[in-house]
């Protein structure tokens, strides 16, 4: 009876905030070249403090990063030659192109990110997406689960933490997710350690480092193993020497047999 | 005159003795290519049900981060297979004077068989055998061929970052022409630690350490114990093709003669997946070699570049 009461209380407590829409928000970092686009008026080049409203874009250049802090505390961040809008009401923002990180409270009403041909359901999530209408579509979760679909399909994938999604952006279906390296891609991502940036929310690095522990451990285990990582023994074998060995003179120039697939000695791990 | 005459005699000696059947050390562990291949077909329409293997390049690289894609392990892994094929050409080929610098065309090719179950807790079996076959331009002495065995462990650890250690043992036989006559046998233990330094998503910086100890040789004086260092850094200039530069330096130490060799191998390789399977590849070495025998008898230099296709499969 107690937990019921307890979760009673605690979906009352946050459904003010899940039904706040995603109407306006805040610019917290503004690197280099950001340009905002205003329903009304000439774009103007984004500072941090600016207040966006419904409906406003956010377009970001070359090297160049942005992020909004909603009013629910739900943080977007552009990569470089994005274009960012929300416009509709609601949860939902739109990805045009370009790269977006995603974190979105565990109490907020989650978010969907639309794009013109997948969607993506957020809630209580970090997520990074990525859209390049003729490249790739990549989408990332860090911690939480989110929810990939293919516009006007009903079918859609699960992700869970520690998994990624690359698809091309006219497949009709979704591809199985694989595993990625959670610890070198927050380690090496500049949504997450551009100096531009503030530390993510506490609650959800907490979130991401048990992604990482997990992945961790399942290395330990050999469960899961860095597949682009060759283990390389003794590599290419200087064939002079072996000449030397089979004409029995003394050492001899070396004639380098390597390249190709791997080297005769090549540990890939499996 | 009597002079030359017993320094020339002290020569063909070491050559003949010391210094001849020497056995082989390894120098550029990093010569291939570090990046998985993917294959684009797999990340296109209808065709989920192939599994999408490595990350493709994509604008936003650099924003998402290195996208290293982790493989589980779904029960016993499958055989893999390479065949390699090169044309070559040196400056300086083996032959039986070491005095002279004879440059030509050689082809090489190898048939190379691995297997890496894991036996527990992260811990890997490596098993694998090679046969290696060299054909010099108009100097048939100089042919030979060359069998390698490996039975070892190999083990990530990824509490200091994916450092991968390994332990093995390892047999060789030459034989020159003639298979079923050996000219040289060997069996070692060799030890090491592989690390990628720094890891992006075009390029990265690799390294590695190891340690070799002959348990038995043909002959006791070409039992040498050997120390090994390299580094590799790549470029991906494609998802499809890469560049890669190169260093390895080694030391050896012969146990029951006084000689003690070093030996450096700079290199730079263009390599190019045009498929999943297949492999071409282009590359050029440069090798400077010094040892303590008399009168420098076993330095060297020697530039090579050549040509090649990989095929690789797996059973």
């Amino acid at each position: 009876m107690k937990p019921l009461i307890a979760f009673t209380i605690l979906a009352l407590s946050a459904s003010p905030l899940a039904a706040e829409s995603l109407r306006s928000a805040t610019v917290t970092a503004a690197i280099q070249d950001v340009q905002i686009y205003p329903a009304s008026g000439t774009a103007r080049k984004a500072a941090i403090g600016d207040k966006l409203s419904l409906p406003s874009s956010l377009q970001t250049g070359r090297k160049s990063r942005a992020e909004l802090t909603f009013t629910d505390k739900t943080i977007t961040r552009l990569g470089q030659n994005s274009v960012f809008s929300f416009r509709e009401g609601g949860r939902n923002v739109e990805l045009k192109q370009g790269s977006v990180l995603m974190q979105v409270p565990k109490t907020a009403g989650g978010a969907t990110i639309r794009t013109a041909t997948v969607t993506c359901a957020i809630t209580g999530t970090t997520s990074m997406f990525e859209y390049n209408p003729k490249n790739w579509i990549k989408l990332i979760t860090l911690e939480g689960t989110q929810k990939l679909t293919i516009n006007g399909s009903k079918v859609s994938v699960l992700l869970p933490a520690g998994k990624m999604i690359i698809m091309h952006p006219d497949a009709k279906v979704i591809p199985p997710p694989v595993d990625i390296d959670v610890a070198k891609l927050v380690k090496t991502s500049q949504l997450i350690q551009n100096d531009g940036f503030a530390p993510l929310p506490a609650p959800a690095l907490a979130l991401i480092h048990d992604t990482v522990h997990k992945q961790t451990v399942a290395k330990r285990q050999g469960l899961l193993q860095p597949t682009n990582q060759l283990v390389t023994g003794p590599g290419a074998r200087t064939s002079n020497e072996q000449a030397s060995s089979v004409l029995g003179g003394g050492t001899r120039p070396q004639v380098i047999q390597q390249g190709a697939t791997g080297n005769p000695f090549t540990i890939r791990i499996p | 005159m009597e002079m030359k005459s017993a320094i020339f005699g002290s020569v063909c000696l070491l050559s003949v003795s010391g210094l001849q059947a020497d056995i082989l050390s390894n120098f550029s562990p990093y010569l291939s290519f570090s990046r998985p291949d993917y294959d684009p077909a797999v990340f296109k329409n209808d065709t989920s049900d192939m599994g999408p293997q490595y990350a493709p390049f994509s604008p936003a690289d650099s924003d998402l981060g290195v996208q290293q894609i982790l493989s589980s392990y779904d029960g016993l892994p499958p055989v893999q297979f390479q065949f390699r094929n090169s044309l070559s050409y040196t400056d300086n080929a083996p032959d039986f004077d070491p005095r002279t610098s004879d440059s030509g065309w050689l082809w090489s090719g190898l048939v190379d068989v691995s297997w890496m179950p894991m036996l527990a807790n992260g811990w890997y079996v490596d098993a694998g055998l090679s046969q290696s076959v060299f054909r010099y331009e108009g100097s048939i002495p100089s042919d030979f061929e060359n069998f390698e065995a490996r039975l070892g462990l190999v083990k990530s650890l990824p509490d200091l970052d994916d450092l991968q250690f390994f332990v093995r043992f390892e047999y060789q036989r030459l034989t020159s022409d003639q298979i079923s006559e050996s000219n040289y046998l060997a069996s070692r233990i060799r030890t090491g630690l592989r690390k990628t330094i720094f890891l992006r998503p075009r390029y990265q910086l690799s390294a590695g350490i190891d340690a070799a100890f002959d348990i038995s040789a043909e002959v006791d004086r070409r039992e040498r114990d050997f120390y090994t260092a390299d580094v590799k850094y790549s470029y991906l200039l494609t998802d499809k093709t890469s560049l890669s530069v190169f260093w390895s330096g080694s030391y050896w130490n012969f146990r029951n003669t006084a000689r003690e060799d070093w030996n450096h191998l700079f290199g730079c390789e263009l390599l190019w997946m045009p498929t999943q399977h297949l492999t071409v590849f282009t590359n050029i070495t440069y090798t400077h070699h010094d040892s303590n025998t008399i009168l420098g008898f076993n330095d060297f230099e020697a530039l090579q570049a050549g040509l090649g296709i990989g095929i690789h499969y797996s059973f």
